[in-house]
């Protein structure tokens, strides 16, 4: 049922819709991301954001929205060059995804425009090295970061 | 002071003040696996090693999480190994 | 305000600012990250077997769910069938660490309230389940129990008996501490009207579990997606309308029954047979959602294998994390004497707060004050009213 009801938002979006055994996903460009959340979020029944996760993929940063209704999982995924890592933050519509963009903000360095913990720390310390990579970007070492904070 | 879990760099800070801040006599029990040398987070990024590395410590109570009976039994034995700092009948000037 | 000391004991410190405008809250900011470890990250270098011990410390009142969620996302990534027995297990141990998380709760919120008898006497009922998970496991908290396959161990002889006359006594105690949070004007003072939620907030914010439930939205995932043995071990969803803290009081109480009722239904209708099978060292390429209805909520992971041995990816999104905006808003509009009581209404898993740096909008101050001196601050504002 859920790809049927994907199936207009993903042509108005230029997006593709797979589906799996749980999951539903919904991959549009980053530029598009925003409305694709609004689209998912109202589509008949409560659509519950359980969180947004973000990957280092090598080149690009994946960033997956989990939406749950009761049923499957639609999964709305976008990919950002990790060159420059930046996307449009739903918090706008969508305000329950702060805390989720916040930690991806902290772990990977995407930087989500509108956001109100952009340029703020929300999990990691304040004493993360400011001019080491994110923690979950690959190539990340953690010994490295571990004796940059003192703590090796 | 008894203290568990991991030193996260927020933590070791405000972990240290709170020791200088005890008034003596003080000790230090550091409880459970990951207050003892960091435990099954000993290598993540954000968790340093045991808490020893910032405040001395007199007591370690081992365990993940160690049971209650251990932590009563440890705290017991610290508590009635400390000498008495006054020996009677005389002042102590320091 | 003196500063707090750093409390142990499974609590974990958190960090609030709160925005006071006169005596009422008008705005808050959490800070989050005393207790970030980099779990997610340290996952990507152990093997899938591994991973378990270390998931199921992430939280010490939750952590047998920490481990379902991750063993069975993985054997679901496999796709992997595990025996019915093992399913069975896993569900009984999975409500017996939901009754002793509500307990937990309970007792905490009694002494955050100032009721302090109330604490000892559910913490005293507590020890009976942690016994139980012991002696299934070998451990009252870290139990290691579920595995990839199943279940590390089987029930020991004769232990059904003694789990089944444990609940009979645990749902006693939980019908005399239903009665016991509606008349005693203790904690109705303190939670009657405070915290309110509602069915707005819920689906702007989207929190989880008993917070949800609270607002009359019938949202459980043992329920809507079910995991080890819940397809045929249904619980009864519980909800409220009220939306507020003295309604999470009952809900929680009425999660405990219905909990012990489970776990008796599962120990008549559990299958015999193998409680573990052998599980491949290394886990096919593919991208897996899971989640379970965790005593707090609905705790999530995201797991991806690139077909070793070792996970690329994991993500755990903890039922707290989920619910933080939710008790920001809980909090607004309430004197700073209700903080511990609404925030231990949500049932933070990472505990009460250590420090709350509170902003005096008006006059443009700001001070720190430390978690012990606001539950006194409260305890003091409620007896002199």
């Amino acid at each position: 049922m859920s790809s049927e009801e994907l199936g207009p938002l993903a042509s108005r979006l230029g997006g593709t819709v797979t589906a799996g055994p749980k999951t539903t996903v919904l991959s549009v460009p980053p530029e598009k991301v925003v409305e694709a959340c609004k689209g998912v979020s109202s589509l008949p029944g409560w659509y519950h954001l359980t969180t947004i996760t973000g990957m280092d993929l090598g080149q690009e940063i994946a960033i997956l929205y989990h939406f749950w209704q009761g049923k499957k999982f639609i999964q709305v995924r976008t990919q950002v060059p990790k060159s420059s890592p930046r996307l449009h933050s739903i918090t706008g519509d969508l305000a329950a995804g702060t805390i989720y963009e916040a930690e991806i903000q902290d772990v990977l360095g995407v930087a989500f425009e509108g956001n109100p913990y952009l340029g703020k720390r929300l999990i990691l310390p304040d004493t993360y090295p400011p001019d080491a990579p994110p923690p979950l970007q690959k190539g990340t070492d953690p010994h490295k970061i571990k004796k940059m904070m003192e703590l090796e | 002071m008894l203290v568990t879990g991991v030193t996260n760099p927020m933590m070791r800070e405000r972990l240290r003040t709170v020791y200088e801040q005890m008034p003596e006599p003080r000790h230090v029990v550091a409880i459970g696996a990951c207050a003892l040398g960091g435990g099954v987070m000993k290598d993540c990024y954000s968790a340093g090693g045991g808490i020893d590395s910032v405040i001395p410590v007199d007591l370690y109570i081992p365990g993940c999480p160690p049971r209650p009976e251990a932590i009563i039994y440890g705290i017991l034995k610290l508590v009635t190994g400390i000498p008495d700092p006054v020996p009677e009948g005389e002042a102590v000037v320091k | 305000m003196p500063f707090g000391p750093v409390h142990p004991s499974l609590k974990e410190p958190e960090y609030f600012k709160l925005y006071l405008e006169g005596e009422r809250i008008v705005h808050v900011e959490p800070r989050i990250g005393y207790v970030h470890r980099g779990i997610e990250r340290a996952a990507q270098e152990r093997t899938w077997i591994k991973n378990i011990y270390m998931f199921e410390r992430i939280c010490g009142i939750c952590s047998f769910h920490h481990s379902l969620t991750y063993t069975e996302g993985v054997e679901a990534l496999a796709p992997f069938e595990i025996p019915k027995r093992a399913k069975y297990l896993r569900e009984l141990v999975a409500e017996l660490e939901r009754i002793h998380s509500h307990l937990l709760w309970l007792g905490l919120l009694g002494h955050w309230a100032g009721f302090d008898t109330l604490f000892m006497w559910i913490w005293k009922d507590r020890e009976h389940i942690l016994d139980l998970e012991e002696a299934i496991s070998g451990n009252r908290v870290n139990k290691s129990y579920t595995t990839l396959g199943g279940v590390r161990n089987d029930l020991p002889d004769g232990l059904a008996d003694r789990i089944r006359a444990e609940m009979a006594y645990v749902e006693k105690r939980a019908e005399y501490y239903k009665s016991l949070v509606q008349s005693e004007e203790t904690l109705v003072v303190r939670t009657k009207g405070r915290g309110r939620i509602n069915q707005e907030i819920a689906r702007k914010l989207c929190p989880v579990g008993p917070l949800l439930r609270c607002t009359g939205i019938a949202r459980d995932v043992r329920a809507e997606d079910p995991y080890a043995a819940y397809g045929e071990v249904p619980p009864q969803v519980q909800t409220s309308n009220e939306g507020d803290i003295a309604s999470l009081l009952t809900l929680r109480l009425n999660e405990i029954t219905d909990s012990c009722r489970m776990v008796k239904e599962t120990l008549e209708k559990m299958p015999s047979g193998p409680y573990r099978v052998n599980f491949p060292r290394s886990v096919p390429a593919g991208e897996a959602s899971y989640h379970v209805e965790a005593p707090r909520g609905e705790l999530f992971y995201f797991v991806k294998s690139g077909g070793g041995s070792t996970p690329e990816r994991v993500k755990v999104r903890t039922s707290t994390l989920a619910n933080i905006l939710t008790a920001t808003e809980m909090l607004k509009g309430h004197a700073l004497a209700d903080v511990p009581v609404v925030l231990t209404g949500m049932d933070p898993c990472f505990g009460c707060m250590d420090r709350i740096s509170v902003v005096d909008v008006d006059k443009a101050k700001e001070w720190t004050v430390g978690g012990e001196a606001l539950r006194r601050y409260g305890i003091e504002y409620y007896r002199r009213r």
